[in-house]
């Protein structure tokens, strides 16, 4: 009987380029700490700070919300069954990192890890609910902003499908 | 004259206008910038795309204020990700950014592929 992650629906594809690179000298992250971050989490840093950047509003610790969606690939319980960062490659890197991780890891801190690098000072909340995540994420944002917990939000959807066997799960493929 | 770009951030005001059509109470925060980035790597980056906003719009904060950034991935064969003027042109020419998906990321695994 084959196993039902040997079927691939296609072999092509279209990549961001240097997607797990992160540069943690300009968010005052340090290197341990980027290391045990999935790349999801960097993604989102780098752009909250480029929307911010683009926005021209002034956010450094001010009641500015943090609102993430999307799957921390890397993080939280998908960090035993995949070996996603090019960091983990070898059992010894893996090994440390499982032994030492922070909470850089944990889906949880998806939006902590934003609010925290960038000064913002809001609600910090972090949700996944799949497919409708960036948009479930953009209506509580609003609603945030009307109910006056926060001046401003930041909105950040990113999911990085790493390696082959995201896109491959059961569960999907079952759904058609 | 050239093609128009829109600017992301009227994109995402389109979202909001659809989402919201009867508007919503959302002010904006501070109208001063932040901080320009301080290394290299976002460095021409400082500002992503143009704002929709002139100074006196944003002293004034009855408008609203979007800011947008995205990571827009290229064909195999170009070594960085879309600016958004590129992907604009990307777009209107048609471009065609599928490759044959990297060897690190079939690593390990036996695989058969059904199209």
């Amino acid at each position: 009987m084959r196993c039902i992650r040997d079927v691939l629906p296609t072999d092509v594809g279209t990549f961001l380029k240097d997607v797990t690179s992160f540069d943690n000298v300009e968010f005052g992250i340090t290197s341990k700490d980027t290391l045990s971050m999935s790349s999801s989490t960097r993604s989102s840093i780098e752009m909250s700070f480029l929307a911010l950047l683009d926005s021209g509003i002034d956010s450094r610790r001010q009641r500015v919300g943090t609102f993430c969606a999307g799957t921390n690939v890397g993080g939280s319980d998908t960090v035993s069954r995949y070996r996603l960062l090019p960091c983990w490659e070898t059992d010894e890197c893996y090994q440390d990192h499982l032994d030492n991780r922070g909470h850089a890891s944990g889906a949880y801190t998806m939006a902590n890890r934003v609010a925290f690098a960038l000064d913002l000072n809001g609600p910090s909340f972090f949700l996944d609910t799949a497919c409708s995540s960036t948009l479930t994420a953009t209506h509580l944002a609003i609603r945030s902003i009307e109910a006056g917990d926060c001046d401003a939000a930041v909105i950040t959807g990113c999911q990085h499908n790493l390696k082959c066997a995201h896109r491959t799960r059961p569960e999907f493929k079952f759904l058609g | 004259m050239g093609p128009r770009y829109p600017y992301l951030s009227q994109v995402m005001s389109g979202i909001m206008r659809w989402l919201y059509p009867g508007g919503t109470s959302i002010k904006a925060g501070r109208s001063q910038p932040n901080p320009a980035p301080t290394t290299t790597r976002y460095a021409h980056r400082s500002r992503t795309c143009p704002s929709v906003l002139s100074e006196d719009d944003r002293a004034d904060h009855s408008h609203r204020q979007v800011g947008v950034a995205a990571r827009l991935p290229s064909s195999p064969d170009n070594p960085n990700d879309l600016d958004y003027r590129a992907f604009w042109d990307f777009l209107i020419q048609k471009g065609q950014a599928r490759g044959k998906m990297p060897a690190e990321r079939l690593q390990g695994i036996s695989y058969v592929v059904i199209r």
